[in-house]
């Protein structure tokens, strides 16, 4: 395969990687910010408000870990197709 | 008879994808120092023409003084001049190659990166053509450059810098062909600005994400809101921004616009109000260039063709004729009269 097709390739998937990375950052941020928002009612209710806020917190530790699950496997997928270009892109 | 370059092989779809995918984002593939990023060249079957006399010759075996230089719009390269010869229907041609046969001028394809602000692959555009005239195997002695859509924008801001730095080159274009270039601005780039400030601007998450995604648009989309700016005095000083103005004219050369619309009637409102799809026909008479002396566009120098979309402007017969026509109606011609 020649040079030219071979650094396309590999633009190609850093591409992809990179609109991996940058969609599940953006829709991680929207889902926590709707989780938020449904959540914030029930902080006004005195009683209420602790065990919301821990059931809130219980729910927002899964959707994060969720999405940065995802977000590592991309990293891994980055670090591999750097690798086999023969650079060192993981740190990025 | 020495087949034209421009109508040997068809760009492969992979070209297109990257010339796609560089308009949508190209200053961002640039900045990453992305393989998809696209290096300004003059390309010559689907591979860069290195600039070098031996190069040029094996690519074009009888070159001749006169350069025809044909540049691209958003998100398109040098297939999009393409099209199917009339007079031989199993054969493609394009305006280079019809320009080739007669007068004989030699065609140069140029491709690039069109997502990068337009300003700066105007500077590109300037270096190349310098370093195009200074490997030529033979003096250049006239210059057209025909740039469709973004690629017209691209190719004032070049001879704006060019004319700034006293390129020798920018003295040998005597005609410049405009094909649907949004010179005052394109309303969909505009359009697609105001909603992209609007999604941000509602406190809702989800409007947010998509307005977020629709500011990923690279700086040469957005550019098209507007005149092409240049900086007003040569290369922007790294600390601070350099003032910018409109890129003027070039005086010294011929200005020729080709419009589309979409009916018949030029004269419709239909027509008034989407021009060839994508940008409208310009203002009689265009905006006048800020400072830089009068207007040099003319009503004999502009040109609509009814039935022509956007995209049709660069790969139509009678648009290739009307070229050919004004090459031949004005042949001679010293300066920019």
């Amino acid at each position: 395969m020649e040079a030219e097709t071979l650094r396309q390739l590999r633009g190609a998937a850093e591409l992809a990687t990179d609109a991996v990375g940058a969609a599940v950052g953006a829709i991680a941020e929207a889902h926590l910010a709707i989780v938020g928002q449904v959540y914030a009612p029930f902080g006004l209710l005195g009683p209420l408000a602790a065990p919301v806020r821990g059931i809130e917190h219980i729910q927002t530790a899964i959707t994060r870990g969720v999405y940065q699950s995802i977000l590592g496997v991309n990293a891994l997928v980055a670090c591999a197709v750097a690798a086999l270009g023969g650079e060192a892109r993981c740190s990025d | 008879m020495v087949r034209p370059p421009a109508a040997s092989g068809v760009t492969p779809w992979t070209s297109w994808a990257q010339s796609i995918v560089n308009g949508a984002v190209g200053d961002y593939l640039h900045a990453r120092q992305n393989g998809l990023g696209i290096t300004m060249a003059l390309y010559h079957h689907d591979r860069p023409l290195p600039l070098h006399p031996q190069a040029i010759l094996e690519a074009y075996p009888h070159p001749t003084t006169r350069l025809c230089v044909l540049v691209h719009g958003l998100g398109c390269n040098e297939g999009i001049w393409t099209y199917r010869d009339p007079a031989r229907p199993t054969e493609a041609t394009s305006y280079g190659a019809a320009l080739q046969a007669d007068p004989g001028y030699t065609p140069l394809f140029v491709r690039y990166n069109s997502g990068l602000a337009i300003a700066e692959n105007g500077r590109q555009l300037a270096a190349l053509l310098a370093a195009l005239v200074e490997a030529y195997p033979l003096p250049v002695t006239e210059i057209i450059l025909i740039g469709h859509s973004m690629g017209g924008l691209v190719i004032r801001c070049a001879c704006h810098y060019a004319a700034q730095h006293q390129a020798p080159w920018v003295g040998q274009v005597r005609r410049v062909f405009y094909l649907g270039s949004p010179h005052d601005g394109a309303p969909l780039a505009l359009l697609s600005h105001i909603a992209a400030e609007v999604l941000v601007a509602v406190p809702n998450p989800i409007t947010k994400l998509i307005g977020d995604i629709f500011n990923l648009r690279s700086q040469g989309i957005k550019d098209l809101r507007g005149a092409p700016l240049v900086d007003a005095h040569g290369h922007p000083d790294a600390e601070a921004p350099a003032p910018q103005q409109v890129a003027p004219w070039l005086m010294t050369a011929r200005h020729y616009l080709i419009v589309g619309a979409l009916g018949d009637d030029p004269q419709h409102l239909a027509t008034i109000l989407l021009g060839d799809g994508l940008v409208l026909a310009p203002r009689m008479p265009t905006t006048p260039p800020d400072g830089v002396g009068p207007d040099p566009i003319v009503r004999e120098r502009i040109a609509c063709f009814p039935r022509t979309d956007h995209l049709r402007l660069a790969r139509d017969p009678a648009v290739c004729q009307q070229i050919r026509r004004w090459c031949a109606d004005e042949e001679g011609v010293p300066d920019g009269g």
